[in-house]
């Protein structure tokens, strides 16, 4: 790893994070509408303790695909909107910073909004979840990865259409469901007191598939860039 | 860097020629202003120059090397102020020129800022945010932006729009430092304040032909040949 891709992937890091703490823009946004979904959704399919256990890992991975997908569409913007892309593209190496930047800003919003969702999901549905909280961790952890990988090559194809908003859910929801389906089912299974052993198939799964996507984001980023620049 | 050869170059969306069958050289320690009016192919020359959009035929030699490979290899020796400011609203002016000096891997990055700050008559509203700044204050920082890591080709997409009295001289001073420091410049402006006395070269364009190509000093000079070939 060079020594200007680390330079230049923290200096686009610390730019991201100083703006996202002035405007509060993407945790506002997309905290604020996860507490909206799971009010609608506790409403709409809590009825019991047995029915906890099948909607439970639903509404938190759909909470997370949706409010996702309000952070990631947000990721070139403040470069497009200056025109700054134009800019960090004249500068060498920038085809693989910008894109692992962008990668972990992302992310880091999502993570940072998982562990605000998860614990006011758990309290809503009264679901015990300090026990296994590395496990849960982890079976947030592994899927969101692919998620952000491939969600921040489509939010970089997209970033000059006028209609990102609506084609980043259709191209990212179907590149994303074997994602999602695996943290639904390790956590469906670690609702039910399933240990490590267990959810390793299924998470091996998930390593494998953020390896192949953010293997091939990374490599399709550069042609992107020189597309979008 | 010595010399930019243009040769036949031309720039076609579809049918409609941006460019065509441009032929010049752009030399160190000159400054070439490109004139014409609108759709007359000026940004799409200077973005061509700045390896952001790339000839459909003929080619352009950066002494040597091919326009594809000084876009893979060099890119960091082109400056480049364009219509946008390519700066970010949310950050201070001095947070703006620091990012890019990190950026682009200069040593000192706090220190550079700090002379560019002061260059460009920026030092006093150096940490406000640019949202902030009047348009001529976001100019006079899209040009430090643009120098900061010292390029030898800088190109000029109306440098002055927006500028007072004062920030267009220091532009035009600016323009003379560059040409002393044998850097090759390309402008394109409509400010013929800026053109005199500035300039070493004037291209003029015409619905993406170059139509003139000569020295030219004196803004009587370069008005005579703007009414006749733009």
């Amino acid at each position: 790893m060079s020594s200007v891709f680390v330079r230049q992937t923290l200096t686009l890091l610390l730019k991201d994070l100083r703006r996202e703490v002035r405007t509060k823009e993407i945790l506002t946004t997309t905290v604020s509408f996860a507490v909206l979904l799971m009010v609608v959704f506790t409403f709409a399919f809590y009825q019991d303790d047995e029915s906890v256990k099948i909607v439970f890992p639903g509404i938190l991975w759909v909470s997370i695909l949706f409010s996702g997908v309000l952070a990631i569409g947000r990721t070139f913007a403040q470069e497009k909107d200056g025109g700054c892309l134009r800019a960090i593209a004249l500068i060498p190496g920038t085809d693989l910073s910008l894109y692992y930047a962008k990668l972990i800003i992302n992310l880091l919003f999502l993570l940072t909004f998982e562990a605000i969702l998860l614990p006011i999901l758990a309290l809503a549905f009264n679901v015990a979840i300090v026990a296994q909280l590395p496990l849960y961790a982890v079976a947030l952890v592994v899927p969101t990865l692919g998620f952000v990988a491939i969600g921040t090559l489509i939010a970089a194809m997209l970033v000059h259409s006028h209609l990102r908003e609506v084609l980043l859910p259709v191209l990212l929801f179907p590149l994303a469901v074997p994602l999602i389906i695996v943290g639904v089912k390790i956590t469906a299974a670690l609702f039910e007191g399933a240990d490590f052993a267990t959810i390793w198939p299924w998470l091996k799964l998930a390593v494998a598939m953020d390896f192949v996507y953010v293997f091939i984001a990374q490599f399709l980023f550069r042609w992107v860039l020189s597309a979008i620049e | 860097m010595n010399t930019v050869h243009l040769r036949s170059l031309s720039r076609s969306y579809g049918r409609l020629f941006a460019l065509h069958r441009v032929t010049t050289s752009l030399h160190a320690g000159s400054i070439t202003a490109i004139l014409g009016g609108n759709g007359a192919g000026k940004t799409t020359l200077i973005n061509i120059l700045a390896t952001l959009d790339s000839p459909t035929a003929g080619e352009v030699l950066y002494d040597a090397c091919s326009w594809s490979h000084f876009a893979r290899r060099h890119r960091a020796r082109i400056g480049w102020v364009s219509h946008d400011s390519l700066l970010y609203d949310e950050l201070s002016g001095r947070e703006n020129l620091q990012f890019y000096a990190r950026m682009y891997g200069l040593k000192h990055p706090e220190e550079i800022a700090q002379r560019w700050l002061e260059r460009v008559g920026m030092n006093e509203a150096a940490d406000r945010r640019v949202a902030t700044y009047s348009r001529g204050m976001r100019q006079r920082l899209t040009v430090a932006r643009a120098l900061i890591h010292e390029p030898s080709l800088v190109l000029f997409d109306e440098p002055t729009s927006g500028l007072d009295q004062q920030g267009i001289n220091e532009v035009g001073a600016l323009l003379a430092e560059l040409r002393e420091a044998g850097r090759i410049v390309v402008l394109i402006t409509h400010d013929f304040h800026v053109l005199d006395a500035n300039i070493d070269r004037l291209l003029i364009l015409k619905r993406g032909k170059l139509t003139f190509d000569e020295d030219a000093h004196s803004s009587a000079e370069i008005l005579d040949a703007y009414a006749k070939f733009a």
